[in-house]
């Protein structure tokens, strides 16, 4: 091919390329610094951008899922890979019934299963560090964590009883960026969720047992008025990754594009 | 509500769904009786001599799997001592029904060179030991599967936890021993339930 012609064709390339765009079921998180419940104060942590799906994946779109792989159903499911909760409020293996309604978020989902879901999305689990950095976010700020008032909000919705049926997720508060229900209406699976070493089942009983864990590096609680992400680690930390429970979701996550520009 | 509403609220709500299915304790039986093969998960691996294996290489034996990093300087060493305690109170036919095996969670830096180094500065019958080391994805499902936790660390080490797994002859979780210098006991009479005398 001579030269001339390589260049019309590299420039209608160029022409043709559309710039990547945010899918419009994700938002985009600005990366940034802060510093883990559990990590060295000193040392906050980089968090990169990331995509972050605006809602949990509800129980319609877990359907479609399943349908499509067997694999995945209910009876078909290996337990290696999801205990006998899994998706056990469903009325069957194709059927959602009334405790599941189609437009709430699914839950009684093992971490493997929600895995192989945002595979076949293109997508894949939030890291521990990305959920809880978009987990510090309000209606107007990018960390509203250090106001007791945000925190208060957050621990009320941890002691309410789970309804035997969950509302639908675009009932629940959004943050500044449009993600909904961060707080308030289900946990949340993350990729790392075995991360933890903590055995202590307190705030003031979070050092390492080195019986148990190796570490070489500080993993104690460093914000200890954060009982709302504590209880959240405490709860990471007690999970494997066949466990279902009756109020653990779960949402995708992508690494962004530097080039995506906000929809 | 006051604090220790919300702490009354929150212990009164931990109580109602404890009545649906305890979290601490119903689910963890329900998940030890719902226990499947490890040999499940497909990830490739690569031993101490370079050759590709799956997990499912190792069925037919009981297996004592570990995982860890060879340039641990901490407890990776003891639990390889611990491993090494383990295979000393076996007749030496019992120890050729045995696989041991050490994964890495450091891909990065247990390159297969490396394993082998660590196999060869504790004289190990590498016959039966194997050192294997895979992808991040694949350290991930396998920590995942069998229980271990582990947290890459700022200074580039490792927090993990200090436990040795017997796999049956299908690739089945039947014992964990946790902790470091714990007493072999119980995994040795786990284990010889498994093999021949």
């Amino acid at each position: 091919m001579k030269l001339p012609s390589l260049i019309l064709l590299t420039l209608a390339a160029f022409a043709g390329a559309e710039e990547p765009t945010i899918p419009a079921d994700m938002a985009r998180v600005e990366g940034g610094e802060y510093v883990p419940m559990f990590g060295e104060i000193s040392k906050p942590r980089t968090v990169p951008p990331f995509l972050i799906d605006r809602r949990p994946v509800t129980n319609a779109e877990f359907l479609a899922f399943v349908r499509e792989h067997p694999k995945w159903q209910r009876s078909n499911a290996v337990k290696l890979f999801a205990d006998q909760g899994y998706l056990n409020h469903w009325a069957g293996d194709l059927e959602l019934g009334e405790n599941a309604p189609p437009e709430a978020p699914v839950i009684r989902v093992s971490w493997f299963a929600v895995r192989a879901f945002l595979k076949v999305q293109g997508k894949r689990l939030p890291r521990e560090d990305e959920w809880e950095f978009a987990a510090l976010a309000d209606a107007t700020r990018i960390d509203a964590s250090n106001d007791p008032a945000y925190l208060k909000r957050i621990l009320e919705w941890y002691g309410k009883p789970t309804p035997a049926r969950l509302p639908d997720v675009s009932t629940s508060e959004k943050d500044f960026r449009g993600v909904a229900g961060m707080h308030g209406l289900v946990w949340e699976w993350v990729e790392d969720f075995n991360n933890q070493m903590v055995t202590g089942a307190a705030r003031d009983d979070t050092s390492l047992d080195r019986s148990l864990f190796c570490a070489g590096g500080a993993v104690n609680a460093t914000n200890a008025a954060n009982y709302a992400a504590f209880m959240r680690y405490a709860f990471r930390s007690s999970l494997e990754g066949n466990y279902t429970t009756l109020n653990l979701g779960f949402r995708g996550a992508r690494d962004a594009n530097p080039t995506e520009p906000t929809p | 509500m006051k604090t220790p509403a919300i702490l009354l609220s929150l212990c009164l709500t931990l109580a109602a769904n404890a009545e649906e299915k305890k979290p601490c304790c119903a689910e963890k039986e329900a998940s030890v009786e719902a226990a499947g093969s490890v040999y499940q998960l497909e990830a490739d691996w690569t031993d101490q001599h370079g050759k590709k294996v799956k997990l499912s290489a190792f069925k037919g034996k009981p297996v004592l799997l570990t995982m860890g990093y060879a340039s641990c300087q901490y407890a990776c060493p003891r639990l390889a001592a611990d491993l090494m305690a383990i295979e000393r109170e076996l007749t030496d036919d019992q120890k050729k029904q045995i696989n041991i095996v050490f994964v890495s969670i450091d891909p990065e830096r247990d390159t297969p060179e490396k394993l082998a180094a660590f196999f060869k500065e504790r004289n190990v019958d590498q016959s039966r030991w194997t050192g294997l080391t895979g992808d991040d994805e694949a350290v991930l499902e396998l920590s995942v599967a069998i229980g271990t936790r582990y947290r890459k660390l700022e200074n580039n080490d490792f927090a993990h936890s200090n436990m040795i797994t017997l796999l049956s002859q299908s690739g089945e979780i039947v014992y964990k021993q946790e902790g470091l210098g714990a007493d072999p006991t119980e995994i040795l009479t786990a284990l010889r339930k498994l093999v021949k005398p």
